[in-house]
């Protein structure tokens, strides 16, 4: 595992799918402004720094790629991720896809927005268990406090 | 509660906006088979890179994490879905038809040119293409315009397949036609979520290719 590569696929993901999110939601842009704003302009700015040669990084040019991604799962409603921090959870698993995953489907167009949304997926099936873990939590608290499950005492 | 009736032309499940229903809905008018079938259909790319992978034990873990965490995710989209499958008239749907096919098709050759033929690159072509998407519901006043947005950055994610997957604009076009059929028959389904219109872009791209014979799983 390349962990200089891992590390900029992560903070590159957390990066657009907190200003994706940002402009979607707090902005008000709408999903598909905010992603293709975004990722214009962290497209055109690493054709900039490739063309005149500014910048010497192995990686720049799957920064812009792994960018239009992750904000493709940025693109997901409140209803779906409400919470700024599910939205990076979402894109910390982007990054990783796109780092592990094979290169079969290299080239297929789409393929982006099917990671994309396998980590939304896994962000709602977080939130699901949190919100699991918690009703148990105070279900517990509760049967401390009253000295009877809930249900026995009704 | 909408006007439609219950039982329409596309659609057969009788609950509406409002409507709770017998309190399952969706989920238990589907059986369990149908949701399994579906959810390894959802994940193509992974499975098939699940099987070929062979790295690092934390990427396994991480794996094994991952598809606890989409079973989960999966199990609640389906809950949640019950109430968003509704019917509509006839001439609706033959509207919202031809507006996924249009847009759809329209997003796709044009982000291809872009990419390909004025050598912009797939993310600059994609991100223009969408941009200009977003601008059309204020140039067409129509009530339904507002899914062409949506129906032109899904063709986009199409047009930034390589000239390896889709050689020619016809084939992007005939990609862009699927795309914009699964949309319609999925406008429902999977609502508000991040990802839902690059899987029906890759899904649409892999049936073209295969269908055209381009590759050989």
């Amino acid at each position: 595992m390349d962990v200089e590569l891992s590390f900029v696929m992560a903070a590159t993901s957390v990066a657009a799918v907190l200003s994706t999110y940002y402009v979607n939601h707090n902005l008000k842009q709408g999903p598909v402004k905010a992603s293709a704003i975004t990722s214009l302009v962290v497209g055109v700015v690493v054709a900039v720094l490739l063309a005149k040669g500014w910048l010497v990084f192995d990686y720049l040019e799957v920064v812009a790629v792994v960018f239009i991604g992750a904000s493709f799962a940025a693109m997901a409603s409140k209803g779906i991720v409400e919470s700024f921090g599910l939205i990076v959870f979402a894109g910390l698993v982007f990054g990783f896809l796109f780092t592990n995953l094979g290169t079969r489907f290299n080239g297929y167009g789409g393929g982006l927005g099917t990671k994309a949304c396998l980590s939304v997926l896994a962000a709602v099936g977080l939130k699901r268990l949190l919100i699991g873990a918690e009703s148990l939590r105070r279900r517990g608290r509760g049967s401390q406090a009253g000295g009877l499950r809930p249900d026995l005492g009704k | 509660m909408t006007p439609y009736p219950a039982r329409g032309w596309i659609y057969s499940f009788e609950e509406r906006d409002g409507d709770e229903g017998d309190g399952q809905g969706f989920a238990s008018s589907h059986p369990f088979w149908r949701r399994i079938v579906d959810f390894f259909f959802l994940v193509p790319v992974f499975w098939v890179n699940f099987i070929e992978t062979h790295g690092h034990p934390l990427v396994s873990a991480g794996y094994g994490a991952i598809l606890v965490l989409l079973l989960v995710g999966e199990i609640h989209v389906y809950r949640e879905l019950r109430s968003t499958l509704r019917c509509q008239p006839f001439e609706v749907c033959l509207i919202r038809l031809a507006i996924c096919l249009s847009g759809s098709v329209f997003g796709a050759v044009a982000t291809y040119f872009a990419n390909h033929t004025l050598g912009l690159g797939a993310v600059i072509a994609a991100s223009l293409v969408g941009l200009l998407g977003a601008c059309t519901p204020a140039l067409l006043r129509h009530k339904n315009a507002n899914l062409l947005p949506l129906l032109i950055y899904c063709g986009a994610f199409i047009g930034m397949s390589s000239m390896q997957v889709l050689d020619r604009l016809s084939a992007v076009a005939q990609a862009g036609l699927v795309a914009g059929f699964i949309f319609w028959l999925t406008q429902y389904v999977y609502e508000g979520f991040g990802g839902k219109l690059g899987t029906i872009a890759f899904g649409a791209v892999l049936l073209t290719t295969l269908l055209l014979g381009v590759v050989y799983l």
